[in-house]
C-alpha cells in the first residue's frame, strides 16, 4: 500500500508583497504539484501573481479554471471533479499544495475542495496555513483599525438589498463588506444617505499593480470603482483619537 | 528614520509573513511585547539589533 501525499492549503495573501507566512513558503517548496485556481474571466491566476519573487519550477504548477457560477449545484459538481483529480495525485504519494488568494479559510474555494477531499480520503494528511485577508491588508494600508476595545465587528458578504445592509450596519460598530461586485452603486448611495461615507474606506485589488484605495468614500465613483476583489470597511462613527 | 508596525501572526515564529521577517532582518531596533510575542520570533532579527521588551516598560517609557 502506498502512502498518501500531504495536502496543504496555502493562502498567498493579497498581492505579491510577501504577505505569506514563512511556513507556507517552505510548504510550497516541498510540494510536488501546486494547484492554482484561476477565474474563467481572468487571463492570469491572481494567486500565482501573488507569488512573484518566490522561485517555483513552472512544471509543478497546475492552473485550474473555475466558474463563478451562482448555481450551487453546478459549483459543487465542479469542485467534486477537481477534488477527484487532486485525490488521484495524493494517492500516488504526491504532495499537493492548493493556492488561494487571501486566507484559505475565509470565503475561499478551498473550503469546498477540502470537504470534498475528506469524503474521498478520510485519513488524508493535511495542513492549512493561515493567510492575510484582503481586509487585513486594506486596514493596514490605510491605518484603519478593524475594531478596538469592545467594538463589534461583522464580516459580511454583501446582502442583496439596502434595507438588510442598513440593519447590519446599525447593529454593529464596524462592518467589513465583501463580495460587493455590481452592488457597489447602491451600497455607496446608502453610506452617503446614512451620512457615514467619510468614515468608511474602500479597497479593490489590494496589493496588485492596479490596486485602488480610498480612505473616505464620499467622492468615490461607483462606476470606476466597481469590480471583482473589492472590500469596504464601514463604520458608523469617526475613528476615535485616543491620544490628543 | 522609519518605523514599521509588524503583525507577527498567531505565535509560531514561522507564521510571520515573508515581508515581516525580511524587515526584522534589516532594522536596527525592535520593540516587542515579551508577554505576547515568543522569543523564538526574535531569531528573524539582525544579530546586532537592539531588542527592547516593552512588557518591562511602563507606558511613559514606551511612548518616549
Amino acid at each position: 500500500m502506498s502512502l498518501l501525499g500531504t495536502f496543504r492549503g496555502i493562502g498567498v495573501g493579497p498581492g505579491p508583497a510577501g504577505y505569506i507566512p514563512l511556513a507556507a513558503v517552505e510548504a510550497l517548496q516541498q510540494a510536488d504539484i501546486i494547484y492554482a485556481p484561476r477565474a474563467r474571466t481572468s487571463e492570469t491566476s491572481v494567486a500565482l501573481q501573488c507569488l512573484a519573487g518566490i522561485a517555483i519550477a513552472q512544471e509543478r504548477i497546475r492552473e485550474i479554471e473555475f466558474n463563478m457560477d451562482p448555481d450551487r449545484s453546478v459549483l459543487s459538481e465542479h469542485y467534486a471533479e477537481l477534488a477527484e483529480t487532486i485525490a488521484a495525485d495524493l494517492r500516488k504519494g504526491l504532495n499537493v499544495a492548493y493556492l488561494t488568494i487571501g486566507d484559505s479559510m475565509t470565503y475561499s474555494t478551498y473550503g469546498y475542495i477540502l470537504a470534498a477531499l475528506r469524503e474521498y480520503l478520510p485519513d488524508l494528511p493535511q495542513r492549512t496555513f493561515p493567510g492575510i485577508t484582503s481586509y487585513a491588508a486594506a486596514a493596514s494600508a490605510m491605518g484603519w483599525p478593524l475594531g478596538v476595545g469592545k467594538e463589534r465587528t461583522l464580516i459580511l458578504p454583501c446582502p442583496e438589498d439596502a434595507a438588510a445592509l442598513r440593519q447590519d450596519i446599525e447593529s454593529h460598530d464596524i462592518v467589513v463588506l465583501m463580495k460587493i461586485g455590481e452592488r457597489l452603486p447602491w451600497v455607496l448611495a446608502l453610506l452617503r444617505e446614512m451620512g457615514i461615507a467619510e468614515h468608511c474606506a474602500f479597497a479593490r485589488r489590494i496589493g496588485l499593480a492596479d490596486e485602488m484605495l480610498a480612505d473616505g468614500v464620499g467622492d468615490l465613483c461607483a462606476t470606476s470603482a466597481m469590480g471583482y476583489l473589492a472590500t469596504l470597511l464601514i463604520r458608523k462613527t469617526p475613528r476615535e483619537r485616543r491620544h490628543a | 528614520m522609519k518605523v514599521y508596525f509588524i503583525g507577527a501572526g498567531p505565535g509560531a515564529s514561522d507564521l510571520i509573513t515573508l515581508r515581516g521577517a525580511n524587515i526584522l532582518g534589516r532594522v536596527s531596533m525592535v520593540l516587542y511585547a515579551g508577554s505576547l510575542v515568543p522569543t523564538d520570533m526574535l531569531q528573524h532579527c539582525r544579530p546586532d539589533a537592539e531588542l527592547i521588551d516593552t512588557a518591562k516598560l511602563d507606558l511613559e517609557q514606551q511612548e518616549a
